[in-house]
Order: structure tokens, then C-alpha cells, then sequence
């Protein structure tokens, strides 16, 4: 049968709204929850797959790994130089922003699995807000350590410019960035999947599948719209000349 | 030359997440001005006084980035002008 009855698809997408499973057991008395799980899951694919392509590393590469992995890698160098004022910045802070994208990309398209946020063990990290503020404090951290480990102390003269009197707002603008980062993430792909869960309680076969489509869209964007804002951030922190 | 082109997704960029800080910044210092309040017993003095740090904070923000996008389009124009010059 194509369509539910509206009793049960009600039902349904009500049982919808209910994000995820409950905690799936415990270590040591901290709960594993399924975002805890298809992290490890991802942790172990990544790791993996940079092992792979980066085990014979070739100039001119005849593994497609390595070959797929560049194209990624270099694309996204390419975006981020311009944002981050040269190549020489871009290239010093490329680790982490390269491993911000394709963390967050994996995240956000494990949520398209099968049984993704219904079954137990598999759910989007990035439809948690845990997962995203631990990302956008990682992106605060970061961005105040490269800005004191270029300046050193002077560093902190930019709270106080153009004019003394504007420390507070500059201190509020500081903390807020982190929280716009995680909720915008948060929000797109939790969004998204609540959506999705809806409409697959509603009608569960086809209907469903533009959505799908327009996440593995979605995905990419707040993938490098995380990135290139972090890129941002470091990039104006660390500036020679800021 | 070292120098590229803005690329002008960081524009859009702005466009799409300026509203966002915006309601967070808002929001935060409503419910701290509010959170002040009821420990001092001040209503509704600190929750003002929040909601004009919070606008005072997002005008600030938004001149700097109308700034920097202004130095960022001339230092295009210059960069077309040598181009085309040559």
C-alpha cells in the first residue's frame, strides 16, 4: 500500500517528531547514544579511507583514492584561499578546516542511510546539538589560540578597536559566533530529517525521495558554509595585518 | 599576482547568516537581561538594557562587514582596472 491512512500517518509523523532512539547502553556509566555510535562508525570509515589513500602517495597518482581524495582536498583549498587572504594562510590551517568538511559532510549525509534516525545506531551526528556546539567550541578555541600564537598578547587589542568603549559588543559578537555556527548547522539538518521522517510516515514509498535528494544538496552546503565561516573567523584572527 | 577575486559567496554568505546572529544575539541578551532581573529584582531594567547591548552589538557588526565588503569590491575594481589595463 502507497498511502497510510491519515489516522496512522498522523500517528506516524507524531512518532516522527520523536528524534532518534533512546541511549543504546552504557560504558563506565556515561550512555552511548546512536550518534554516539555512527561517529565511531564514521571515525572508523574516515580513518580507513585516508589510511587507503595516503599509504603509496604518488605525484602523479594511478590510485583512485588518492586521485578522488585530491580532486575533494583541492577543491575546497581552492575555495578557502581566497576567503583565508592567500594560499601560505590557507595551507598552515588546512588540517583542521579540511577535517571540519569532510567530518561534517559524512556526518550530514549519514543521516540519509536507510533506517537513519529510526533504527537504533544510526543518526546523524550533525542532527544533535551536542554534536554542533562541540564542532563551533572546537572553531572558538581554535580561532583565539591561532590569533595569540601569530600576535601573541596583541592578539587581545582587537577587542578594544576602533574604540575602547565597544569591548562589550566586541565580546558579545565573540560569543555569539560559536552559537550561530552550531545552530545553523543544527537547525538545517535536523530540519531536514524531520522533514524527511514526516513525509515517509505519510507516504513512504517516492515522496520522500526529492527530499532526499535536496539533503545530499543541503549537506554539501552547511558542510562548507561551516568551514568556509571557520576559515573566516581563523583567517581574520591570525592576519599578519589585521 | 598573489591577489584574487572575492569569491561572491562570501556576500550570500552574509545575506543567509546575518539574520541568524542577529536573533541569537538578541535572544541571548533578553533572556540574560531577564535572568538579571529576577536575581535583583530590577524589572525590567536589565532585560532593556540587554535588547540595546544585543542592537548596539548587531549595528556594529553589520558596519564592519558593509565595511569590509567595500574594500573588498574596490580592491576588485582596482584588480579589473590593471587587468584590463594590461
Amino acid at each position: 500500500m502507497f498511502f497510510a491512512t491519515p489516522v496512522f500517518a498522523a500517528e506516524a509523523a507524531e512518532h516522527g517528531a520523536e528524534h532518534g532512539v533512546g541511549p543504546l547502553f552504557s560504558i563506565f556509566g556515561l550512555e552511548v547514544s546512536s550518534v554516539v555510535t555512527t561517529m565511531w562508525g564514521l571515525m572508523i570509515i574516515l580513518f580507513l579511507l585516508s589510511y587507503l589513500a595516503t599509504r603509496k602517495l604518488e605525484k602523479i597518482p594511478e590510485n583512485r583514492l588518492q586521485n578522488a581524495m585530491e580532486l575533494v582536498l583541492e577543491l575546497l583549498f581552492k575555495q578557502l584561499s581566497p576567503i583565508m587572504g592567500g594560499e601560505k594562510m590557507a595551507k598552515r590551517y588546512f588540517p583542521l578546516l579540511g577535517s571540519f568538511f569532510i567530518l561534517i559532510l559524512a556526518s550530514n549525509y549519514s543521516g540519509l542511510l536507510p533506517g537513519a534516525g529510526k533504527l537504533p545506531g544510526i543518526q546523524a551526528p550533525t542532527s544533535t546539538l551536542s554534536v554542533t556546539a562541540g564542532l563551533a567550541i572546537v572553531v572558538f578555541i581554535s580561532t583565539h589560540y591561532f590569533g595569540v600564537k601569530t600576535k601573541g598578547i596583541g592578539y587581545f587589542k582587537h577587542f578594544v578597536q576602533p574604540l575602547p568603549f565597544l569591548l562589550p559588543l566586541n565580546i558579545i559578537e565573540e560569543f555569539v559566533r560559536p552559537l550561530s555556527l552550531s545552530l545553523r548547522l543544527y537547525g538545517n539538518i535536523f530540519g531536514e530529517e524531520m522533514v524527511v521522517a514526516s513525509l515517509f510516515a505519510l507516504v513512504p514509498l517516492f515522496v520522500p525521495i526529492p527530499m532526499m535528494l535536496l539533503g545530499i544538496l543541503f549537506g554539501l552546503i552547511q558542510a562548507f558554509v561551516f568551514t568556509m565561516l571557520a576559515a573566516l573567523y581563523i583567517g581574520t584572527a591570525a592576519a599578519e595585518h589585521h | 599576482m598573489g591577489f584574487k577575486k572575492s569569491p561572491a559567496y562570501k556576500y550570500i554568505n552574509f545575506g543567509l547568516s546575518f539574520g541568524l546572529t542577529m536573533a541569537i544575539t538578541v535572544y541571548l541578551l533578553y533572556q540574560g537581561g531577564q535572568w538579571l532581573d529576577n536575581r535583583f529584582d530590577s524589572a525590567p531594567v536589565f532585560m532593556i538594557i540587554g535588547i540595546m547591548l544585543a542592537i548596539a552589538a548587531v549595528f556594529k557588526r553589520l558596519f564592519a562587514e558593509v565595511k569590509m565588503m567595500d574594500r573588498d569590491l574596490s580592491l576588485d575594481k582596482d584588480l579589473s582596472q590593471n587587468e584590463e589595463e594590461e
